[in-house]
Formats: structure tokens, sequence, C-alpha cells
């Protein structure tokens, strides 16, 4: 279902869905009209029509249509999440989230997806976003696994190391 | 006092972080979906094992149990308060053990292993899983060795071989514990530089208990510490106030620490008391993780919950080291009621039972086993050949005293032949008595129990027969020593040794004053 919109210009479909998931998770809005049961199909339609005919390709926007007339307009969020994973897998894309404490320099950045690179064995796309607690390093968080190279975890490491060594003297 | 130098800190500290490297943590985690009743449902984990341990935060540990299609179910071994939801969960990437060793002799733990006795750490220096297969056919060999509980009735009747999985069965309040504890105190003698020399190799003991109130199992750890059991006894305590995964993994911790001994070609003992309250644990945690409930609301997998512990007791071939895991399993029934689901489970898995009846217990009969329905299915290959020879005798006269025993309440117009079974049946009952914390070593057990068969005691009043008992051993104690001790080591009663116990028992019979009233 949702490959079948790659068929002719995968990019722009692409980007065109990214405008779509974008405003749904701006818009709460947006969501909560998509997902309520009293508004019809049709007035959904038209809504989306509006909003979107200027900004998406045809292809894209007779989709989102589609899905509203089959009665699956509270998936479309889903869908669509589910529509990037699916592509990143296939382009061999792995979203990394990336902690630091301070603003990393573009070349900082560069390096540390090259390594990432390097540990995934795929192409990176990095989300950097700050956080102060963890004082010092990054951590890094690939799927379900965790690369933590924070002063916050050595700490803790170091904790329980010293607390252990303790109790064996 | 001197200074400490700050280099000298330094130096130290120094030493201590030797090995804490500057390295990348590479870990998987998940976030906590939902936590309570012990249990908790997270999301994420995907490359998670079945029953490995994840840390939670505030030092709480929990268990795999459930893999599911879009979370896992754990149980927790500590408190779920200080669990939130959207917590993180890190892998551990071991499956839930428990370091085992020498150095746990003596200590008071808990199943993960940890020391609950305020003794300090626990030096060892070897992990084990908690739940292991139980060995194969190919590694074991028949038992053919005798534990010896110090139990007359026990040891007598109902022998129990190293290797053997005995279930002792029975209500509340009958004393199985009592038997389980006297084992473990009687096992003080293989440890002696005596039983070296009559071949009988070490036990080490473990008592786990399972579900007991704390007071209790104070009360075993003193009793075994006055004794001096302590010295080769391991407590793995998982009380009723403890969270009910802890009590249901208390048994398989027990089964690691014994198989610790066992593999390295030594002899051990295990008491899992008691398995009713363990399986009551597993229920409860079971059906928290929304598996469907069974007969008596016990899960599908509760007859294979005891049948891989008990599975585990084993004695294995010489090529493996000859070494031994004996387990005494407890029951407890409701009203005597064996007939229901964990009795009758447990029954079917062991190599015998021994059944304490409360009617017996107030009667005065302790300790209260019933020796016409308890048996033990392959101890008899271990007995002491001895013990063999005159138990023998001594079931069957107790088997038909038991029969005669219904007719004689009509009357006293029987036979004298009749009365004479009566009346030795009545003397076995009496020499099968025996109080509590005094274990009787095997060779003086032959002895009172040749004596009693063979009718030399059917002329004393039932009242006298302890103290006939105790004032004979007393005597041959101090007299008599070569003779115990060569039966001791001969294991039976040669034709020698018999005329000679005849003979001391004839004069002390004569000697023998009842008490004046």
């Amino acid at each position: 279902m949702k490959l079948t919109a790659e068929l002719k210009k995968p990019e722009a479909a692409a980007a065109d869905l990214m405008t779509v998931k974008n405003a749904l998770e701006s818009s709460r809005e947006l969501r909560l009209m998509l997902e309520s049961p009293i508004i019809s199909a049709d007035k959904k339609k038209d809504v989306l029509s509006a909003i979107f005919t200027k900004k998406i390709g045809e292809a894209v926007r007779d989709y989102l249509l589609e899905i509203i007339s089959k009665g699956r307009a509270q998936y479309l969020h889903q869908i669509l999440v589910q529509y990037f994973e699916l592509r990143d897998d296939s382009m061999g894309i792995v979203r990394v989230a990336v902690q630091t404490p301070v603003e990393f320099s573009a070349k900082q950045k560069k390096d540390l997806e090259k390594h990432l690179e390097a540990f995934t064995g795929k192409k990176v796309a990095v989300a950097f976003s700050l956080d102060a607690s963890i004082k010092g390093g990054f951590i890094a968080r690939v799927g379900d696994t965790v690369l933590d190279g924070s002063i916050r975890r050595r700490l803790e490491l170091l904790k329980s190391a010293l607390s252990e060594g303790g109790l064996k003297n | 006092m001197a200074d400490v130098r700050p280099d000298e800190i330094t130096a130290i500290l120094r030493k201590q972080l030797a090995g804490f490297e500057k390295e990348i943590d590479v870990y998987d985690v998940g976030t906590v979906l939902q936590v309570g009743d012990g249990i908790a449902r997270v999301y994420g984990l995907s490359k998670v094992m079945a029953s490995e341990l994840v840390e939670f935060p505030n030092d709480v540990f929990g268990m795999v149990l459930n893999l599911e299609e879009d979370n896992v179910g754990c149980m927790l071994f500590g408190d779920d308060t200080k669990i939130k939801e959207g917590d993180t969960v890190r892998r551990t990437k071991r499956v839930v053990s428990m370091p085992v060793g020498e150095a746990m002799l003596g200590r008071v733990i808990n199943p993960l292993g940890q020391p609950l006795d305020g003794r300090g750490a626990i030096k060892t220096e070897k992990f084990l899983p908690l739940e292991r297969k139980a060995l194969g056919v190919i590694q074991r060999q028949p038992v053919k060795q005798p534990l010896q509980t110090g139990i007359k009735a026990v040891d007598g009747m109902i022998p129990i071989g190293r290797g053997q999985r005995e279930l002792i069965i029975g209500d509340r309040q009958t004393g199985k514990t009592a038997i389980a504890i006297d084992a473990i105190i009687n096992q003080k003698y293989t440890h002696t530089e005596k039983a070296k020399k009559e071949g009988v190799r070490p036990v080490y003991c473990i008592y786990v208990a399972c579900g007991q109130k704390a007071s209790t199992v104070a009360q075993v750890v003193t009793k075994l510490e006055e004794e001096g059991a302590m010295e080769y006894t391991t407590v793995i305590a998982a009380n009723a106030s403890d969270p009910a995964p802890m009590q249901f993994i208390a048994p398989y911790a027990g089964a690691t620490l014994g198989e610790f001994f066992r593999d390295s070609g030594r002899d051990a003992l295990v008491v899992y008391d008691d398995l009713s309250k363990q399986a009551a644990a597993y229920r409860q945690v079971s059906l928290l993780l929304r598996r469907p409930p069974g007969r008596e609301a016990y899960p599908g997998d509760v007859f294979y919950l005891h049948s891989r512990l008990l599975e585990r007791a084993s004695k294995l071939s010489e090529a493996e080291g000859g070494g031994s895991l004996t387990a005494l399993p407890i029951i407890e029934t409701q009203a005597s009621d064996v007939s229901a689901y964990i009795p009758t489970n447990v029954i079917s898995i062991t190599d015998g039972q021994i059944y304490l009846l409360p009617n017996l217990f107030n009667a005065g009969i302790r300790p209260a086993i019933d020796v016409g329905i308890s048996v033990s299915r392959v101890g008899g290959n271990a007995q002491v050949k001895g013990m063999k020879k005159v138990a023998g005798r001594l079931r069957l006269d107790l088997a038909q005293y038991r029969e005669l025993e219904a007719f004689s309440k009509f009357g006293s117009d029987l036979d004298k032949a009749t009365q004479q079974q009566l009346r030795r049946g009545a003397r076995l009952i009496e020499i099968l008595k025996q109080g509590q914390y005094v274990p009787m070593p095997v060779e003086k057990q032959i002895i009172i129990i040749y004596l009693g068969t063979t009718g030399k005691l059917d002329e004393l009043a039932l009242n006298e027969i302890a103290r006939f008992e105790h004032e004979l051993f007393e005597m041959m104690d101090i007299k008599h020593n070569d003779l115990l001790e060569a039966l001791a080591l001969k294991g039976e009663l040669t034709d020698e040794l018999r005329n000679r116990v005849d003979a001391i028992a004839k004069e002390f019979l004569a000697t023998f004053k009842p008490a004046t009233a």
C-alpha cells in the first residue's frame, strides 16, 4: 500500500508525505478531526484537499483521499510513520538520536556520523538534541541499542565500581 | 596518628579503578509501559533473552518471563513502587544467575546470592545460571550410597540414598521441617575424621526457605548454629514478605548451589521448604502476566515447574566425578488431602515420600511418620547392609501389628500368638519414637532395631523403653565403644558382633531397674 506511491517519483512522493506527516504532527486539531468518528469522510476529504492541494503532488493527494474514503482516516498518521520506517529500511538508513550537553560543531557532528556509520554498517540519519544533564560526552540511540559515552554514565559506573570495591576490602 | 598523604590516596584510588575503562558503554534499553503487582511490561528490549536479568532504575532487577509481540513481561525482584512508567530498562545480557562457591557455607543469602546475615560480602569466583537443564541418562548412575538422616523410622524403613528425591509431606505442624533439619544436623558426622575412616563422604547442605515466616527461618538458623551445622550449610531465604518472584526462584537457587557441589565431585543435600508455597508464588506471577489459569488456578506448566527442579537431583557417574545432589522437597497439605493438585504432582515426580499424619503427632508418636504409606522407591539399594537385614523384619512386624491393632480393640480374648504380636508391635512403635534434634548414628539404630525385632525388649514396660534405650547406649558408649566402631566400619551385624550384642543386652536387661513409681 505504501510502496505503490514510490512507483513514479519516489523522492517527490516521499517529500509530499513528509509534508503531510509534519502537518499532522504539528496540528493537534487536524489529528483530532481525522480521528473523530462524527465528522463524515466527505468532510474530511474536503479539508485535506483544501490544505494540501497546492502543496503536494496529485498522486499523493489521491492516495490520502482514498484512505479516507475507505474509512481509515484515523490510521493515517500510523501509516505514514510506518511508511518512513520501511523507506529507511529499504534505503539502508538508520535513524539515530544523539543527545549532547552542548551544541556540537559541524566537524564534530561529521566525525560522530562517520563513527556511527562504522558501528551500524548502514547510513545514518542523526537527530541531535541538547541535554545538559549528561554533563559531557554524548549518548546515541540506535533502535533499542544505546551507545553511552556520557560523563553521567561513567560517573554511575564509577560509583558502583567503588562501592563494590569497598565491600571487597 | 600518621598523616595520610594525598598521593597515597591517589595511588589507592588508581589501583581500585584499574580496569575501569574509558570506553563507550553499549547497552540495549527498553521503556516501562506498565508496572504494578511485582511485574512490569516493557516496550523495546528487542534482543532480550527469555529469563534474562534486566536492570531497572533504583537498583531494582527483573527477570524476563514473557516475550510477546510488542512487549516484554518481566517480574521484579525488588520494590515495584520505585519504578515509574516510562523508566528506562537496561539489558544485562546474562540469564538470571547467582554466585556459587565454598564461601557460601555458613551464610544466609537471598536467592540472588546476596547475603542477608549482615556478615559482609561473599567472596566467590563463579556464577551459575539459576535455571539449568537437568543432566541426561549418560551422566548418571543408580543411587547406591546411603544418606543417613539419623532418624530411626526413616533410616530403617524409608531409607534415602544420595542423589534421591524424597518428598516430605504432611499437614501444618506435623514436623516436616523438623525431619529435614534433623537430616541436616545429622550430616555433621560426615564431616568428621571418623566418617572419613568409614568411607563416608561429607555432605554439604542447603536449606531453602521459601515463603516461610522470617521468625521461623531465624529459629532454624539459630538451631543449626547451635548444633554446629552451619559450618557446612547454606540457608537460602525468600521469606513470606519477599516479592513472589523471589519465592519462585528460591528453590532453583538452592539447586544451583547444590549442583556446584555435585559437579565438583562432592555430595550435597538440599531441602526445599516448601514447594507448595513456591507453586503459589508462581501462580501469582503467572496470573499477573495473564497466563491462562488451569486447575486450582495454577498455570499449565506448574508440573514442569517442579519436575525440572527435582530432576536436577542426581547421582553422577564416576566419569563425571561421582558427586550427588539429594533433594528433600517439602509439601504442606490441607487437611491431609494428598489428592490436591500440587501434592499429587510432586508425589509422582519424587522417588518416594514420607507421610506425616497429625493424628499420629497428637498421639505422641513423633516423628509422626505413617510407615504404612511412606515409601522410598530407590533408597533400599542404598541402605547399609546390616540395617537392611534388621529393618526387613521391622517392616513386616509393624504391618502385622497394624492389621491386628484394629481387632484388639474388640476385647482381650485373643490367643497367645496374637497377643505376642501386639506386644511386639507396640514396642517397635515405641522404639521408632525419637526426640527432635537428637539424630542417632546408624550403628546404634541397627542395635536397637535388632533388639526390638528379635523380641529382647518384649518384657519391658512400654514407658520404660525410651529410658532403656538411652541408658543402654550411654553404657555402650563407655564400655563397648569398640563394638560400635566395628559395626559402623563393617555396616553389618556379623555373627560375632551379634553374639556380643546379645550378651550385652542380656546383661544390661538383668541390671536394668524399672523406675519405682
